[in-house]
């Protein structure tokens, strides 16, 4: 702590695990919002395959969802285990 | 004959049913404004899950969805890939947000906004954007109730009458309930939708084609198959860019948490616990929209060419030899779609204008001091504020789509705003103030001539990028705001 005002970013330094875990989840996150734009989805794009009957272009956006859900919910586990108290 | 007076029927039990629901729990909160406008901050997972759900699933999704999968194909994946993540940060703002309401007492977004840059322009000029942009989505959402009770009703029933039922309705258990009333209907309302909407994106692939995978071999052996390919077709059937497709998904998983009757839930949950875990959960109902553009696909091969596009599911439902009880669930279901998101919206719509706008007046906030005056101005904008939308719904011909068309880029313009307020200190109210204005500039700039865009990405982009720019960079060559003010929003 000083009295200046710092100049950069200042993510919660309270408890140093949780924001390294939310350093981990981020760009997981982002990588996941990667494959449902260019340039990562271009290359799952196209209708064919069939893929349990739908095309492998809906099938990978609904994928992208079930993996969004998948890590918020360990993340989420992981953040309430230990900042509950506070 | 009788069919149509069956299928109203059933929309009339589920109206009152919906009224019910909505004025009850208004008897259980105070008379205060944190009890009209955040329900006392005392709402649980499942009313959450379901008001922030069912205010996003609005008639456009029940409509517009099977819309767009119809005319445009895979184009339609990108209301699906905007929401996978879109609500992520507000798993980081939100609990942020609930302490400093319950500390302070703010029940707005403009409010924590105005008070961490210390700016009443700012909290004036949210409150103008607010309604602006919140009017003309209420509209439409009036528009489809109105819709939807004319076509089934062969008529009988045109569109002022039912868009006047339907949100005569909603507004009783708003101006009653305060947002406690969204609460409750929107959980009824997103549950009977959800199992609507599931029902019939499995039932109707199955009874016209044999089951989804055999309808998506048909389609894709046809003239369509190709649409199906992402990222699909644009609104006037040419192919869509890729610059086009991932900028609007971009642009609008920002301005997704950003909606002021959104964000402003942050208030009324009970914990912290209690947005995290929606956050969570929501991918859940995100899901919902599968069905939804299945119901659109399976229509493209039995109804070919059939205009507007977002009629296709009331055309469905007319011309398939459907049993007259479902088809008055399913129009019971739509109503609740519209319904659900218009209470959120006309009930944001008035708390906003009332404690960011009129409440910056000296006079008038002497009297709302006195214990449930300022309820009874926020009563009072609930109902002038559906009359107007209603007048542009049902009266003036204006052209509300490409007004709501430019407000997600504006609605995003708030995200840098809340943003540096949580996690850069350096931010002052000068730089909030230069880049909001900036942004929502640029971004109407180039919506009404986009041929300055030099690349044919979304306007909000360019309208993000001006905004970042002004906000650093004139936070940084003036003052920064007092310590301790920055001291309650940051950590540092």
């Amino acid at each position: 702590m000083n009295d200046k005002i710092p100049n950069g970013l200042v993510f919660s330094s309270r408890s140093p695990k949780r924001r390294k875990r939310a350093f981990i989840l981020i760009p997981i996150l982002v990588v996941i919002q990667l494959c449902l734009i260019w340039p990562i989805y271009p290359l799952m794009s196209s209708a064919k395959p069939l893929i349990f009957g739908i095309p492998l272009s809906f099938f990978w956006v609904i994928l992208m969802v079930c993996l969004s859900f998948i890590s918020l919910l360990i993340f989420f586990r992981k953040d309430t285990e230990t900042t509950e108290e506070e | 004959m009788a069919d149509w007076i069956i299928i109203l029927g059933i929309c009339g039990i589920y109206l009152a049913i919906t009224l019910v629901m909505g004025i009850i729990p208004g008897r259980k909160v105070s008379n205060s404004a944190a009890g009209y406008v955040a329900g006392d901050r005392s709402m649980n997972v499942l009313i959450l899950y379901f008001v922030l759900g069912a205010s996003i699933f609005s008639s456009f999704a029940f409509l517009g969805g099977p819309g767009w999968a119809y005319s445009r194909g895979a184009a339609a994946f990108y209301i699906i890939a905007y929401g996978a993540l879109g609500m992520v940060p507000f798993y980081f703002f939100g609990p942020k947000a609930r302490k400093l309401g319950a500390k302070y007492g703010f029940v707005t977004q403009a409010e924590l906004l105005q008070d961490r840059y210390n700016s009443k322009v700012l909290s004036a000029l949210l409150a103008v954007l607010t309604v602006v942009v919140l009017i003309p989505y209420l509209t439409l959402q009036m528009k489809g109730a109105g819709l939807v009770l004319n076509t089934i009703s062969e008529g009988a029933i045109p569109e002022w009458l039912g868009a006047g039922i339907a949100y005569g309705v909603v507004l009783i258990y708003v101006f009653f309930s305060g947002v406690m009333g969204v609460g409750w209907t929107n959980t009824f309302q997103g549950i009977f939708m959800l199992i609507i909407a599931w029902f019939l994106g499995l039932y109707l692939p199955e009874k016209m084609y044999g089951g989804i995978g055999p309808m998506f071999e048909q389609l894709m052996a046809s003239d369509f198959g190709d649409a199906l390919s992402a990222p699909g077709l644009t609104s006037s059937g040419a192919p869509w860019d890729w610059w086009g497709f991932s900028s609007a998904v971009l642009i609008s998983a920002i301005g997704f948490s950003m909606w002021p009757h959104f964000f402003m839930k942050a208030f009324a949950a009970k914990s912290d616990r209690t947005i995290k875990l929606t956050v969570v959960l929501y991918p859940t109902f995100q899901i919902f929209l599968v069905p939804i553009l299945i119901i659109g696909f399976a229509a493209v091969l039995a109804f070919p060419n059939v205009t507007p596009a977002d009629s296709i599911l009331p055309h469905v439902l007319l011309q398939m030899d459907l049993p007259v009880i479902l088809i008055g669930l399913v129009c019971a279901g739509t109503l609740a779609a519209s319904m659900s998101s218009g209470d959120a919206i006309v009930h944001a719509a008035a708390s906003v204008a009332v404690r960011d706008g009129f409440s910056k007046s000296p006079s008038l906030a002497d009297w709302m001091k006195t214990e449930g005056n300022e309820r009874k101005l926020i009563r009072i904008l609930v109902v002038i504020i559906s009359l107007i939308a209603y007048y542009f719904a049902v009266i003036a011909e204006t052209d509300i789509v490409s007004l709501l068309l430019g407000a997600y880029g504006g609605i995003a313009q708030i995200f840098p705003l809340v943003f540096t307020m949580f996690y850069w200190p350096r931010a002052n109210g000068k730089g909030a103030l230069a880049g909001l204005i900036g942004g929502i500039v640029v971004t109407l700039f180039l919506l009404y001539n986009p041929e300055f865009k030099p690349l044919p990405v979304h306007e909000g982009i360019y309208g993000l990028i001006v905004n970042l720019a002004l906000l650093i960079g004139i936070s940084l060559a003036t003052e920064p705001e007092e310590r301790e003010r920055i001291e309650r929003y940051t950590e540092f």
